[in-house]
């Protein structure tokens, strides 16, 4: 009886650890969201300089942290921009393929307050038909 | 190092941590996760060097390290840790490998080097705790063979905590 009673205590400090830190994490997101844009653009201007290793790191870099702070269309994406740029597709995306993805990012990530409920998923579906190869990859 | 067996039930205050990434904000973020949960002593470094540095003058409890360290050398880092035990860190200390590559080469890979668990990138609190919690309380037999030094692959028991009678599967 003692036993399932210091388990319970202990389940319940356990819980109590688990959402201190998913407050810790939204913090943290709130920094993410402000500085989102400006590193979408860090990524958008290696790629114009083809700085690719560079550019590999960043868009990997985006892909790790988006989906923990609430991202996951920009995890997505950013994945495909890392594979392409380290040549793990059989396809060789176009440039133009390559541009529209990175504006649909910018887009994406141009109201990182706005509410996620359908925020990207209305220009996924306007880009749709321009970004239906780079969907089907992703 | 308060040792990984004789630890006081989920009370991670004296854990010794080290967290190795070059991403400083995925650092920051896993920072702020241990520090939610209390542990006291969390290190970063953000490169291997440092880390190494590090380790030659801490004791640590556990380690994190990503898998992409300066060009995928992460793995590299853990077998030397696992060859090269240093006067403040064995061989057998826990490493936990946080990754976004889920692939089965990757995986497999980073189970040859030596590694204790993974955490896939994206990771939520809840994850972590649980792995950090394994790690801790669920030390597997640590193997010396020629071409292999780590905690065992093979997993004879499960990572849950220890049975009791509230987890009985039997009393469902």
């Amino acid at each position: 009886m003692m036993k399932s009673g210091m388990r319970r205590m202990t389940v319940v400090r356990d819980k109590e650890l688990i959402i201190n830190a998913e407050k810790a994490i939204r913090l943290v997101g709130k920094e993410f969201n402000g500085k989102l844009k400006q590193r979408v653009l860090d990524l958008e201007t290696a790629i114009i300089k083809r700085n690719y290793k560079e550019a590999s790191r960043l868009a990997y870099n985006l892909e790790t942290e988006a989906a923990t702070f609430g991202w996951p269309r920009v995890t997505r994406i950013c994945k495909w921009l890392r594979k392409v740029l380290t040549n793990e597709y059989d396809r060789k995306p176009t440039e133009e393929e390559i541009l529209v993805t990175l504006n649909t990012l910018k887009l994406i990530t141009g109201e990182p307050e706005a509410e996620e409920t359908g925020r990207d998923m209305a220009l996924f579906t306007k880009l749709y038909p321009v970004l239906s190869a780079v969907i089907a990859d992703i | 190092m308060i040792g990984y067996q004789n630890m006081p039930d989920h009370n991670f205050e004296k854990l010794k941590i080290l967290i190795v990434d070059n991403n400083a904000f995925v650092a920051k973020t896993l920072f702020s996760v241990l520090e939610a949960f209390r542990v006291n002593n969390v290190f970063i470094s953000g490169s291997l060097e440092d880390a190494e540095k590090k380790m030659r003058e801490i004791t640590f409890d556990v380690i994190f390290i990503d898998f992409m360290m300066e060009n995928k050398i992460g793995i590299e880092f853990i077998t030397k840790i696992r060859k090269e035990p240093s006067q403040k860190n064995d061989q057998a200390i826990p490493v936990i490998l946080f990754t976004a590559f889920t692939d089965l080469q990757t995986i497999t890979q980073a189970r040859d080097s030596g590694i204790t668990e993974v955490i896939s990138k994206p990771f939520s609190p809840e994850h972590v705790f649980l792995k950090l919690k394994s790690v801790l309380s669920n030390e597997r037999e640590f193997i010396t063979v020629d071409d292999y030094l780590g905690p065992n692959r093979r997993r004879r028991q499960p990572n849950d905590e220890k049975w009791n009678e509230e987890n009985d599967r039997r009393a469902r």
